[in-house]
C-alpha cells in the first residue's frame, strides 16, 4: 500500500504528463515529428503504467477503502472555496488505467496510421490534450472542476474531429459534435447549480461541489431526506440535469447525432473517442455522482429508459449502415445505451464494469477498421470482402473485437453484458430491450466480419498487412478483449478478489451497496448469472448465426429481405429522421428565430441603441465643440453665467431662509 | 495718533461718496479707454480712491501699501510692458463689440444679483453705522502695529510661503521672458 | 444719513462688476489683466469692511495677503504676455485660439 502523498502525486503525474506533453510540443517541438510523436506517446503511455501501479494499490487497499483527495484552493469568493485537485479511489483508478492502457494502445497505433501526415506533430499535441481533458474528469474531486474538465473534452474533440479542417465534412462534424454537448452542457451547468445551491441553503457554507462532501450528505439518510425535503421536485430536476450533461458526451437519444458524424476525424481519434475518452465520460460521471442519482430516483427512471431506448435505435440503425465506421459508432451509441441503462437500473457497476471492457474491444474494432480502411482506402465494406487471407493479424483481431462485443464466453464482453443483463432482469421491459440489443450486435457485427474479411475481394488495388506499428497495438487489445473478462469471474485466481471487480465497484458507489428502489434492489450478486448468461449467450449466437446465413453462407438474401421490409429499410437509413428533424429545427425554427433576433439586433439594438447613441453623441459633440473655441472670451462668459445661476442660486435659497 | 477724517457725522458721508464716486468713475473709464496707458493711469486713480476708502475704514496702513504696492510698483510694471511690446495701432481696438449684449446683460445680472444679496440679506451688521464701529472701537494708535502683530504672530507660515511665492513669481517671470533658455 | 457697512459692500459690487465686465468685453490682455486687479482690490475692499464688522484685524491681514499673490500673478501674467507677444506679435486674446476643439 502506498503512502496518500505518493498516490496523489501519482496521479498528478498520470494527469500532467500529457497536458505537458500538448504544451511542449505546441511550444517547442512542432518542427521535429520524431520529438513530438515521443512527447505524446510517452506521456501516455507514463500514465498507463503509472495508473497500473495505482490499481494495483488500490487492490492492495480492499473495497471500500477511503478515497484519497489532495486538493489546492483555486478560488475564493465570499464564504465560498473552488478546489482543483484530485480524487484517487477505485473508479477513478479504473477509469485512468483503460485511458492509459487503451490510450497507449491507440497512440502508438496512430505512429502507424498518421505516417507522412503534415500535420503530425499538431495531431499528436491534441491527442495528448484530448488525453489529459479526459484523465481531468478522471480524478476530478468536485463538480466544478469535472465540468472545466468536461469542457476541454469538448474542446479537444472538437479539434480533433474537425483535424481535416479542409474538408468541409470534417470541419461541420467538429462543430456538431461541439455544438450538441453545448446543448447537454447547458443543462448540467443548471443542474450543478440547482444542486449547489440547495445543499447551501440546507447546510450553509460547506464545500458544496465536492463530490466527498455531497456523498457524506448523499449516504446519510437523515441529511438526505432534508436536503429533499428542501429541494423537493428540483431534485429530480437537478440529477436529471446533470444526466443532460452526460447525454451529451455519452451521446444518449436525444443527443446521439453528432458521434457517427464524429466519424470524419482520423480513425485513431475515433477510437479514442469511442473507447477512453469524450464518451466514456458521461457514464464515468453518472457513476462519480451515483449517490445522487440513487437519491434523486425520478432522474434513475428516466436515466435507464433513454438508455435502453438510446441502445435499441442505435443497434437499429447499425445493421443498415455500410461504412465500417459508421457501423462502429453506432454500435458505440448502442453499448452507451447499455451502460446508461446499467446505470439507471441501479447497477453503475456493471455499467462501469462495461465502461472498462468495451473500452478495449471497441478501441480494437476501430483500430482494426483503421487498418483495414488503411488497406482497401475505402470505408465502404461492400468495396472490402475477402480481407482474411491478406491480413491475417487484422483478421484474428477484429472477430476477437467482434466476439467480446457480441458477448461470447468466455470473452471480455461476456461478463460485462452479464452484469447488465442481470440487473436489468427485474425490469422486465428493459431486459427485453437489451436482450433484443444483445441480438442485433451480435448480427450486425456478424455482418461487417462476414462482409469484410470473407467471401472475395470487390474493391480496387491491392491490400496488405498494415505495418507492425499499427497490428501490435491491436495484438495488445486483443489480448486483453479475450481475457480482461475475466476481472468479473467468481474465483480465486481473480485479481480483484473472489467476487470479482463488482465486489470493488459496488462499495465505491454506495456506501453499504445496497439501495432502495421503487422498481426493485440493486443489489446483484457478482459473478455468473446462469439464467441472463444462457439467454445473451443464446442471443449473440443466434445474432453471428443468421448474420452468417445473410453474409457468409449467403444462404438469406438480404436484397430479398430489404424488398420486403422497403419502409423500415428507408426508416433506418435515414436513422430515423433525427438529423433531419434537427436539420429542419435548425433551418425553420431556429433560422425563424434567428432572423428574428437578427432584426430585433440590426434595427434596435445596433440601429437605435448602439448607432443611435453613437450618432446623438457625434452630434452633440459636433455642436459643443463650437462653444470650445479657443477663444477666451468664450470661456469666461461661460463662466460669468454659471457665477451669475449660483448668485441667484444663494440669493434665492440660501439667504432668503 | 488722531483720525484724519472726523469718525462721525456728515465728513466720513462726504468722504466716502466722494472717494467712491472716484473709484468707481475711473474704474468705468479704465474700462472704456481705448488706449492701455490711459487705462493704467485710470486704474491708478481707481487705486487712490479705493485707498481713500480704506482710510474711512481707518486701515491707514492698507491704504498706504495701496498706494505705494500697488499704484506705485505694480501699475508701473503694467506701464513698461506696454511700452516694451510697441503695439500697433490696430491692435488698440478697445471693446469687443459683437458681445457687448449678451455679456452686458450677463453682469447687469451679475451686479443685481450682488446688490440684491445685500439688500434682502437679513444678517444685522449690513446695516451696521460704520462710524458707530468705529466709535466703537476707539482711535487707531498704531495702525501698522494692528496689522503686523496677527501678521507675525499668527500667519507667520502663510507669509514665509508668500515670499517664496513672490520669488517663484520673479523666477518664472524671467524664464518665460528670457529670449533663449 | 449714516454710511454702512452695505455702502462699501455695494461699491465693493460695482468695481467688482465693472472689473468682470472689463475681462469679458476687452481684447487687450494687457487691459484684462488690469481689470483682474480691479476685481481683486473689490474684494479686497469687502475683505476690509468686513474686517470692521468683526472688528478683527486677520480681515486686513488676508487683504495683505491678496496684495501680494496679486503682484506674483501680475508679474508671471506679464511675463507670459510678452513671451506670447514674441510668438505671435500681438497681445487680441482673439487671435489666441490654439486651443481650439
Amino acid at each position: 500500500m502506498l503512502e496518500a502523498n505518493t498516490v496523489a502525486t501519482l496521479a498528478y503525474i498520470i494527469l500532467f504528463a500529457p497536458f505537458a506533453a500538448a504544451a511542449l510540443i505546441t511550444v517547442a517541438t512542432l518542427r521535429s515529428k520524431a520529438l513530438s510523436a515521443f512527447l505524446s506517446v510517452g506521456s501516455v503511455i507514463l500514465g498507463g503504467v503509472l495508473s497500473i501501479i495505482l490499481l494495483a494499490d488500490q487492490i492492495s487497499r480492499g473495497a471500500g477503502a477511503e478515497p484519497v483527495v489532495h486538493q489546492f484552493t483555486w478560488a475564493l469568493s465570499r464564504g465560498m472555496a473552488f478546489h482543483i485537485g484530485v480524487q484517487v479511489d477505485f473508479i477513478s483508478v479504473l477509469m485512468s488505467t483503460v485511458v492509459g492502457v487503451v490510450g497507449s494502445c491507440i497512440f502508438v497505433y496512430a505512429l502507424g496510421y498518421m505516417h507522412g501526415d503534415e500535420g503530425w506533430s499538431r495531431f499528436f499535441a491534441k491527442f495528448a490534450f484530448f488525453a489529459f481533458s479526459m484523465l481531468g474528469i478522471t480524478f476530478s474531486t468536485n463538480f466544478l472542476q469535472i465540468f472545466i474538465f468536461w469542457e476541454l473534452v469538448g474542446v479537444s474533440s472538437y479539434l480533433l474531429i474537425g483535424y481535416f479542417y479542409q474538408k468541409p465534412s470534417a470541419a461541420e462534424a467538429g462543430k456538431k459534435a461541439f455544438m450538441t454537448n453545448r446543448i447537454g452542457d447547458f443543462g448540467m451547468t443548471i443542474g450543478i447549480l440547482l444542486l449547489f445551491f440547495a445543499v447551501r441553503d440546507v447546510f450553509g457554507e460547506i464545500d458544496s461541489l465536492s463530490f466527498e462532501t455531497l456523498k457524506g450528505i448523499f449516504t446519510n439518510d437523515g441529511a438526505r431526506e432534508q436536503l429533499f425535503a428542501a429541494m423537493g421536485w428540483k431534485a429530480a430536476l437537478g440529477a436529471f440535469l446533470i444526466f443532460v450533461g452526460a447525454m451529451g458526451k455519452s451521446a444518449q437519444f436525444p443527443l446521439h447525432v453528432w458521434l457517427p458524424d464524429a466519424m470524419e476525424g482520423p480513425t485513431p481519434v475515433s477510437a479514442l473517442m469511442h473507447a477512453a475518452t469524450m464518451v466514456a465520460a458521461g457514464v464515468y460521471m453518472i457513476v462519480r455522482t451515483y449517490w445522487l442519482f440513487a437519491w434523486a430516483h425520478d432522474a434513475l427512471v428516466a436515466v435507464a429508459y433513454i438508455g435502453g431506448f438510446t441502445a435499441l435505435l442505435a443497434a437499429s440503425i447499425a445493421i443498415v449502415q455500410n461504412d465500417i465506421k459508421k457501423i462502429l459508432a453506432y454500435s458505440t451509441l448502442s453499448q452507451l445505451g447499455y451502460m446508461v441503462m446499467a446505470c439507471g437500473l441501479v447497477g453503475a457497476g456493471a455499467g462501469m464494469f462495461h465502461l472498462a471492457t468495451h473500452a478495449f474491444f471497441k478501441a480494437l474494432l476501430f483500430l482494426g477498421a483503421g487498418s483495414v480502411i488503411h488497406a482497401c482506402h475505402s470505408n465502404d465494406i461492400w468495396d472490402m470482402g475477402g480481407l482474411g487471407k491478406k491480413m491475417k493479424q487484422t483478421t484474428w483481431t477484429f472477430w476477437a473485437g467482434t466476439l467480446a462485443l457480441a458477448g461470447i464466453f468466455p470473452l471480455a464482453g461476456f461478463w460485462s453484458k452479464d452484469e447488465i443483463l442481470a440487473v436489468s432482469h427485474h425490469a422486465t421491459a428493459l431486459y427485453i430491450v437489451g436482450v433484443g440489443v444483445a441480438f442485433m450486435t451480435a448480427f450486425y457485427m456478424g455482418r461487417a466480419c462476414f462482409t469484410v474479411f470473407h467471401g472475395t475481394y470487390r474493391g480496387h488495388g491491392h491490400p496488405h498487412e498494415s505495418p507492425r506499428v499499427m497490428w501490435i497495438p491491436l495484438a495488445v487489445l486483443a489480448v486483453v478483449s479475450i481475457f480482461g473478462g475475466f476481472v468479473g469471474a467468481p474465483s480465486s485466481l481473480n485479481p480483484f478478489g473472489e467476487h470479482g471487480l463488482q465486489s470493488f465497484l459496488l462499495v465505491a458507489y454506495l456506501k453499504d451497496g445496497v439501495v432502495h428502489w421503487p422498481v426493485g434492489h440493486g443489489h446483484v450478486e457478482a459473478g455468473l448469472h446462469l439464467d441472463v448468461a444462457t439467454v445473451g449467450t443464446l442471443m449473440a449466437l443466434g445474432g453471428l448465426l443468421l448474420a452468417w446465413l445473410f453474409y457468409g453462407k449467403g444462404v438469406l438474401s438480404a436484397e430479398r429481405v430489404k424488398q420486403r421490409l422497403k419502409p423500415l429499410h428507408t426508416l433506418l437509413v435515414n436513422k430515423y429522421y433525427i438529423d433531419d428533424f434537427y436539420l429542419w429545427l435548425v433551418r425553420r425554427v431556429q433560422q425563424g428565430f434567428a432572423i428574428a433576433a437578427n432584426w430585433l439586433e440590426q434595427k434596435i439594438i445596433i440601429g437605435v441603441l448602439v448607432n443611435g447613441i453613437a450618432a446623438g453623441t457625434k452630434d452633440a459633440a459636433a455642436r459643443l465643440r463650437k462653444t470650445a473655441s479657443g477663444q477666451i472670451h468664450s470661456y469666461v462668459t461661460i463662466v460669468l453665467a454659471g457665477v451669475t445661476i449660483l448668485v441667484f442660486w444663494f440669493v434665492i435659497f440660501m439667504v432668503s431662509e | 495718533m488722531e483720525p484724519i477724517l472726523a469718525a462721525a457725522g456728515a465728513g466720513h458721508a462726504v468722504a466716502f461718496y466722494a472717494m467712491a464716486a472716484l473709484a468707481v468713475a475711473s474704474a468705468v473709464l479704465m474700462m472704456t479707454q481705448r488706449n492701455p496707458v490711459a487705462c493704467v493711469l485710470w486704474l491708478v486713480v481707481c487705486f487712490v480712491g479705493l485707498a481713500g476708502l480704506f482710510v474711512t475704514l481707518e486701515a491707514y496702513f492698507l491704504a498706504v501699501i495701496q498706494v505705494l504696492v500697488y499704484a506705485g510698483a505694480i501699475m508701473v510694471l503694467f506701464l513698461f510692458v506696454i511700452m516694451l511690446l510697441n503695439l500697433r495701432p490696430e491692435d488698440l481696438k478697445a471693446v469687443a463689440l459683437p458681445r457687448i449684449p449678451l455679456v452686458g446683460v450677463v453682469a447687469a445680472l451679475l451686479l443685481l444679483a450682488a446688490v440684491v444679496t445685500v439688500i434682502s440679506a437679513s444678517r444685522p451688521y449690513f446695516g451696521m453705522s460704520v462710524a458707530g464701529i468705529l466709535a466703537e472701537v476707539g482711535p487707531t494708535k498704531d495702525s501698522v502695529r494692528d496689522i503686523g502683530l496677527p501678521l507675525f504672530r499668527d500667519w507667520l507660515l502663510p507669509f514665509e510661503a508668500t515670499s517664496i511665492l513672490l520669488l517663484a513669481a520673479i523666477v518664472g517671470a524671467v524664464a518665460l521672458t528670457k529670449r533663449k533658455v | 444719513m449714516e454710511i454702512q457697512i452695505a455702502h462699501y459692500l455695494v461699491v465693493a459690487g460695482i468695481l467688482f462688476a465693472v472689473g468682470l465686465t472689463g475681462v469679458v468685453v476687452r481684447r487687450n490682455a494687457i487691459v484684462i489683466l488690469m481689470c483682474l486687479e480691479l476685481m481683486l482690490n473689490a474684494a479686497n475692499l469687502a475683505l476690509v469692511a468686513f474686517s470692521r464688522v468683526h472688528r478683527d484685524m486677520q480681515g486686513q491681514v488676508f487683504v495683505f495677503f491678496a496684495i501680494t499673490v496679486a503682484a506674483a500673478e501680475a508679474a508671471v501674467m506679464l511675463a507670459i504676455i510678452i513671451a506670447v507677444y514674441r510668438q505671435r506679435q500681438t497681445v487680441n486674446v482673439d487671435e489666441m485660439d490654439l486651443m481650439q476643439g
